[in-house]
């Protein structure tokens, strides 16, 4: 099987988002660690600064492990993606089973031109995502096609049956 | 089939459902509005006032619901069921009848009186499987031919189920009194079971303390907080016994062709119609108390049984192994799991994984509270060794208990997963209703070339996802290329 790895703008994209949830992560600690915790405590006070330098590691390391584990695989019978930084969750979707495909993109998505390709199930959605525009348009598309011919060949066995 | 309109009782139905509502706000808040015509020393006319907008708002609602009612049709066209509905917001949903996953008829006490039925209907649809799609009140004689209607659309032609032939020998399984009584006692939470007796055993140890120069009047005050706590308890439990009878009663269960038929309740009558290729997967389910008496009851997964309030999706209820297998054969020969005695037990690296979940555990229920319990001097230090060795047996059986039941099977035709410790459910999935597989693996997992996962697939939101247990990688390639051949 041919893995396909995602776009190296996606390292960049990572950076910007868990950056964001670890500067209101430590925005929180920090006026818990000021305001409410009372002074005559240090370990707390220790323990949350241990706490705050974690986080600075996570968004330091996360990114480029969580790039460097990325891959998805399409072919005729299904979809694989495998993400992750510490558990690793491998999704596996047959292709007859999709139903929607769509296209999604959020604010930090755009300014690296990426997207991300939502694939819906009558079990739920499974996305492919940090694709550049033209290839999530390209994987669309195909998987489009793919419904379709399952599509026409069902009422083809249906007709066939009456 | 002509345009149709849903009885005009929905008109009583829905305005009596706000009204009660309304009702029950007004119970609540009459000390306050009592009090406030007290201090205010609001005059007569005020308080008119006051029920005359109540009248007003009842007006209105009535109105309301009658110009809905008007404006609302129903009928049945090419293949599709079509409900229109032309008040303020215009819409018409078109509904395919080959998509119909449940047909379920009900009646509750108003409605027996009136004379109609609620037909509910279901689709096999993610995005409705949260509620029921259509539900419409007929009179009893035309919900039955509207019934019948979009079964002969389902290439059931001729195919009928009248109130008529209820009688138990147009039955596959017919359930007595007994049954139904031994059924909700075999589903008693075993948690209700423990605090029963608890209280009971605290009661006894209360009364063996009184003195025995006391008089009756004592006793009764020394223990009148016990006795009321015994009642309510013995309520409570009563309660959830009569609740499952009134539920269940009458239940019965037969086959025919490819349409399971369905039907049970005192109070509120259900019959429903499953069509067999609608049904997902199934449940063997045993509660902590059927378990130890080696008794089973069969869920259905699929999608319009047990998505509403009240709503059960119990296709046989509480029966021996035996019963099971005798039953099963005659209602679902087509989930009958031929593999159940080849299931393998879990791997010993079970206990590897999940040492530190335990550890986890024990450091959050028994270190951490009695390192905090330490500084409070109030609680005797034997109690809190007692709890702290109650809590750690408790840990390590639900584990030893977990690391018995839960198991996978990938089998040819069904994928079988079992979850539970003290309780068991097991659930037969076929592989061709999975939509999707999440394949789950710690660093750990990954040395020993173990991972878990959850498969996905169509059905109300409390089934939708179903956990498989740690097994080893090569599993959960076997259920991939089940699932994509």
């Amino acid at each position: 099987m041919n893995y396909e790895k995602i776009s190296k703008k996606a390292i960049g994209c990572m950076y910007v988002a868990a950056g964001i949830e670890v500067l209101i992560s430590i925005g929180i600690i920090m006026v818990f660690n000021i305001w409410i915790v009372p002074n005559d405590l240090p370990v707390i006070h220790y323990i949350l600064i241990t706490l705050s330098l974690l986080l600075l590691l996570y968004w330091l390391i996360s990114p480029l492990l969580r790039y460097k584990r990325y891959y998805y695989i399409i072919n005729n019978e299904s979809i694989v993606v495998k993400e992750g930084f510490i558990w690793i969750n491998k999704k596996v979707v047959p292709i007859e089973r999709l139903h929607i495909i769509s296209i999604n993109n959020g604010p930090i998505d755009r300014i690296f031109g990426l997207s991300k390709v939502v694939v819906t199930t009558a079990g739920g959605d499974v996305n492919i995502k940090f694709l550049e525009n033209e290839k999530a348009n390209a994987i669309a598309d195909t998987l489009k096609l793919r419904i379709n011919n399952i599509v026409v060949k069902e009422s083809d066995t249906q007709h066939e049956g009456e | 089939m002509e345009k149709t309109r849903c009885h005009f009782s929905i008109i009583i139905e829905k305005a009596w459902k706000i009204l009660s509502f309304l009702i029950i706000i007004i119970i609540q808040q009459i000390t306050e509005i009592i009090n406030s015509i007290k201090l205010n020393n609001m005059e007569l006319e005020k308080v008119v006032i006051g029920v005359g907008v109540f009248i007003l708002l009842f007006i209105i609602i009535i109105i309301y619901n009658i110009l809905l009612w008007s404006k609302t049709y129903i009928w049945v066209e090419d293949n599709t069921i079509i409900v229109e509905r032309n008040s303020i917001n215009k819409k018409k949903n078109t509904y395919s009848i080959g998509n119909v996953s449940n047909i379920n008829i009900e009646q509750n006490l108003f409605e027996r009186l009136v004379g109609t039925n609620v037909v509910k209907i279901d689709t096999n649809s993610l995005s409705k499987a949260k509620s029921t799609d259509i539900k419409i009140i007929f009179s009893k004689k035309k919900a039955m031919e509207f019934k019948n209607l979009v079964m002969s659309y389902m290439d059931r032609p001729g195919e009928s189920f009248h109130t008529e032939d209820e009688k138990d020998e147009n039955f596959d399984v017919v359930c007595s009194n007994k049954d139904i009584i031994m059924h909700g006692i075999y589903t008693v939470p075993i948690i209700s079971l423990f605090i029963f007796l608890g209280t009971v055993i605290g009661f006894v140890i209360m009364l063996s303390k009184v003195s025995s120069d006391s008089s009756i009047y004592d006793f009764i005050i020394e223990a009148v907080g016990g006795i009321i706590a015994l009642i309510l308890l013995i309520i409570a439990s009563g309660r959830a016994l009569v609740k499952s009878y009134f539920n269940y009663y009458g239940f019965k269960a037969k086959r025919s062709r490819d349409m399971i038929y369905l039907t049970y309740g005192l109070l509120k009558k259900r019959i429903y119609t499953i069509p067999v290729n609608k049904i997902n997967a199934i449940k063997i389910v045993q509660p902590t108390i059927s378990r130890i008496f080696r008794k089973y009851h069969v869920e259905v997964i699929n999608v319009g049984t047990g998505d509403e309030k009240n709503e059960s999706a119990q296709l046989i209820i509480s029966c021996s192994k035996e019963e099971l297998k005798h039953y099963m054969s005659i209602l679902l020969p087509e989930f009958i799991s031929h593999t159940e005695d080849q299931i393998k037990r879990q791997t010993p690296f079970y206990f590897l994984h999940k040492g530190i979940e335990i550890i986890l555990w024990i450091t959050i229920l028994i270190v951490i509270p009695i390192v905090t319990l330490h500084f409070v001097n109030d609680i005797p230090i034997k109690i809190k060794y007692i709890v702290a060795v109650l809590l750690f047996v408790l840990i390590i059986t639900t584990y030893i208990l977990s690391y018995f039941t839960k198991r996978v099977n990938v089998g040819r035709d069904f994928l079988e997963v079992a979850n539970g410790a003290f309780s068991k459910t097991v659930t037969i999935i076929r592989y061709d209703k999975i939509q999707y597989l999440e394949i789950k693996q710690s660093p750990i997992y990954k040395i020993t070339n173990h991972s878990k996962a959850n498969i996905h697939i169509l059905a109300t939101i409390f089934n939708q996802v179903i956990n498989i247990t740690y097994s080893r990688d090569k599993v959960f390639e076997e259920i991939k290329d089940r699932i994509i051949t």
